[in-house]
């Protein structure tokens, strides 16, 4: 089959000082090889077949340089293209018309063939820098937004998956069951919590050696044995309590589930599901809730502070607690910054210091016979 | 049985690029067999890019890898050639990206979102009815997830396909992945549900589905394979792998009366033995299962190729079950021992073990394969797949 242009092409012989050469041409309509003579012309790339009795190439044969686009070199030659017949591929063997070929097209080549890094990586650079900025945004946007989301979220969302966690925990430790010890709890927790204006928490004691408590969503309240063995007076226990309810008042473990999930999200889109992509979202995720938890905990500190104040209990629990704390962890001074930035906690020391110049109230929260109750609430 | 010597020959002679038109096929050109071919010369350049790659990936944290898996198929599709035309590819690392972003957006987005939901609402669950729910929920989002990875390595196909070109001609897979679906499904129940019993019917549906919705151009592959085939080779795999798991077992798992008494004593020396040997005899065990498979991988594909047709071109793949083990077990050591650096050179043996064990006869006629429409459903990227799988 031959086009129209050809044979209006093929009329057109070449003037003496431009350059001729063979190449082979692939018109793009069919596998078919075409042996071409290319002529260098100022406007444009003029192609001939050298056999006029074979089936000529169908594509147009008149090559504007301005649509002429160098690809990928092969093994056997420099390769071109037009667009005005982007399937074409004309294959130049010889490197002197093939230069010169080069030196004229001025066609842009499709993204990733051109000369250049910029050129050939142009679209990667914006892709992986919007990627990037997006990420970036994300972060900054992912305090306010998981606060903002876990404000407008019913008080009781989260308490299924909370107590499902609760749940996990219990079978390996048994949950405390002490009535006096737990009724003295509850009723301090509840104290608290009402001068903070929440509904009754619902409170749990684990059989756990560890001295920590924690909040989870749905007003979850857990304390774990180790932090009653440990303390010195219930003071503590008072304490600890109003600064674990001071986080149910700002939703703190609701917005932290939500913020995992997204920071979940997020990385697996940046990673895909790869082996990769798991070390990569721990680290992420690490350094991203580290430094939201330190301010978070420190908002926290001062809620409990306000909560003893109203109930009128004693702060110096919490001063007690933490200086204990800070002489269990006590770093060397040049290693303190390195140590503030990796821990999700303020110093406890600075802690304890703003306990101790709260003013709050004088009474410890539970009488001598509930203390009692309380430190035997897991026989 | 083509010697590696004489397909070497045979791809020197194509090498030599004749300027003039096609030529009729001579007659005794027909039975020199491996016309694909590999051109190791600028190897070096393909193993400097793919460090810069990998360095650029971690740089990157891993959204390079688009890029990178383009620029190095544009390389190794170039060095590749079937009767002396190298092949082209001209997919471009953005379309695989939002092609990876459009997944994430439209399938796994919903699906992690539906599990949150359905796991918040229930929490414990309390009745048997909760209990079912979860459950069900729980399997019906594995088979979901596997078949979903089974349809991008689908997608996966179709897209390089598309992006690839032979004397200027597009190869396409004419099906959307929805219909590939129903294969997808398949082979997941056939691995979950039959104990892989079913999976050379999988296997072969997979192959029957993508080879007959293949072409070159207009020209299009024809598969004549049935959906039951190698079942008894299959069967004699998983019926020895299980003897050997048995043999070897018995051989490093210590009576209950050692373990007691190196228990008692506190015998760190003896412990660590055992665990050694346990570690070799697992290293053992899945070196051998794996060339038992090869023997069925090697049948299958010795099937598949006898089925196969492309205009006038009929194949043969000769290679035994142990040479397809010899090139598995080559390329795990090279990439464990060159930490992965060295993973162009892996792709090169598997290029040019199909090229001396792929017998291609007969003829195509070029002039009458013709330029088929663009397949615009291949635009999408490769869904899920954007790693290294290169060849």
């Amino acid at each position: 089959m031959t086009a129209p242009w050809a044979a209006k092409d093929w009329s057109v012989t070449s003037t003496s000082p431009e350059t001729t050469g063979s190449a082979v041409l692939y018109d793009g309509a069919s596998a078919a090889r075409h042996r071409v003579i290319v002529t260098i012309r100022a406007d444009r790339l003029s192609l001939a077949p050298s056999d006029e009795r074979a089936a000529g190439p169908d594509c147009p044969l008149s090559w504007p340089w301005s649509g002429v686009h160098t690809l990928d070199p092969r093994s056997d030659g420099h390769v071109f293209s037009t667009d005005r017949a982007p399937d074409a591929r004309l294959i130049v063997a010889d490197a002197a018309i093939a230069t010169a070929i080069q030196a004229w097209a001025t066609g842009d080549s499709p993204a990733g063939h051109g000369p250049g890094f910029w050129t050939r990586h142009r679209r990667a650079v914006i892709a992986i820098g919007a990627t990037a900025m997006a990420f970036l945004l994300i972060t900054l946007l992912i305090k306010p937004i998981t606060e903002g989301v876990a404000a407008l979220l019913p008080e009781d969302a989260g308490a299924a998956v909370a107590d499902q966690a609760i749940q996990t925990l219990a079978e390996e430790h048994r949950i405390c069951t002490g009535d006096d010890g737990l009724i003295a709890l509850r009723s301090l927790t509840n104290r608290l919590a009402g001068a903070a204006g929440l509904a009754p928490p619902v409170l749990t004691v684990l059989d756990l050696g560890m001295a920590n408590a924690g909040a989870l969503p749905g007003r979850r309240i857990v304390v774990m044995r180790g932090l009653i063995d440990d303390a010195e007076s219930a003071a503590e226990i008072s304490a600890v309590l109003a600064h674990e309810l001071a986080h149910v008042v700002h939703r703190d473990p609701l917005a932290g589930w939500i913020r995992g999930d997204v920071i979940n999200l997020l990385t697996s889109a940046i990673f895909g599901a790869s082996a990769v992509g798991d070390a990569g979202q721990a680290v992420t995720a690490l350094l991203l809730d580290a430094s939201y938890t330190r301010e978070q905990e420190a908002r926290a500190d001062a809620t409990a502070i306000d909560m003893l104040r109203r109930t009128g209990l004693t702060a110096d629990g919490g001063a007690r607690f933490f200086q204990r704390l800070a002489k269990q962890e006590a770093v060397p001074a040049t290693l303190r910054p390195v140590v503030r930035l990796l821990t999700t906690h303020p110093g406890s020391a600075e802690r304890a210091d703003r306990f101790a110049a709260a003013a709050t109230g004088v009474e410890s929260g539970l009488t001598e016979a509930e203390w009692a109750a309380v430190r035997a609430v897991c026989g | 049985m083509i010697t590696p010597a004489l397909s070497a020959r045979a791809a020197l002679d194509l090498d030599k690029i004749d300027y003039g038109g096609d030529k009729p096929q001579q007659e005794g050109r027909r039975e020199i067999a491996s016309r694909l071919a590999y051109d190791r010369s600028r190897d070096d350049t393909l193993i400097g890019m793919h460090i810069v790659n990998v360095i650029l990936i971690v740089v990157t944290a891993t959204l390079y890898r688009f890029w990178a898996v383009t620029r190095v198929r544009r390389l190794v599709w170039s060095k590749t050639r079937f009767d002396g035309e190298p092949f082209e590819y001209t997919g471009n690392g953005l379309e695989i990206f939002l092609g990876f972003l459009k997944v994430f957006a439209v399938v796994l987005l919903p699906i992690g979102v539906l599990a949150a939901v359905v796991d918040a609402s229930i929490g414990i669950p309390t009745t048997m009815e909760e209990l079912a729910t979860q459950e069900l929920y729980a399997g019906a989002q594995v088979v979901v997830i596997l078949s979903l990875l089974e349809m991008g390595r689908f997608l996966s196909w179709r897209y390089r396909l598309s992006r690839t070109r032979w004397r200027g001609i597009r190869g396409r897979i004419d099906a959307s992945v929805w219909r590939y679906a129903g294969v997808a499904l398949l082979t997941v129940a056939a691995w979950l549900f039959t104990g892989t019993l079913l999976k050379p019917v999988a296997d072969a549906m997979r192959a029957k589905f993508v080879l007959s919705r293949m072409s070159l151009g207009t020209q299009k592959v024809q598969y004549f394979g049935g959906d039951v085939i190698l079942f008894g080779r299959w069967f004699m795999v998983a019926f020895l792998s299980g003897v050997v798991v048995a043999i070897i077992a018995t051989a490093a798992i210590p009576s209950e009366d050692v373990m007691e008494s190196v228990m008692a004593a506190d015998d760190i020396n003896a412990g660590e033995a055992i665990v050694g040997r346990l570690v070799i005899a697992l290293v053992i065990a899945y070196v051998l299962i794996m060339w038992l498979y090869f023997w069925y991988r090697a049948g299958f594909w010795r099937y598949v190729a006898e089925h196969t047709r492309l205009g006038g071109l009929s194949f043969r793949f000769h290679a035994s079950g142990t040479q397809m083990f010899g090139l598995w077990l080559g390329n795990m050591l090279i990439l464990v021992f060159s930490v992965g650096l060295l993973a162009p050179l892996t792709w090169r043996r598997r290029i040019e073990f199909l090229a001396r064990h792929l017998e291609v006869l007969g003829a195509l006629d070029p002039a009458m394969i013709r330029q088929a429409a663009e397949d615009d459903g291949a635009l999408g990227g490769e869904g899920l797949v954007g790693d290294f799988d290169i060849a």
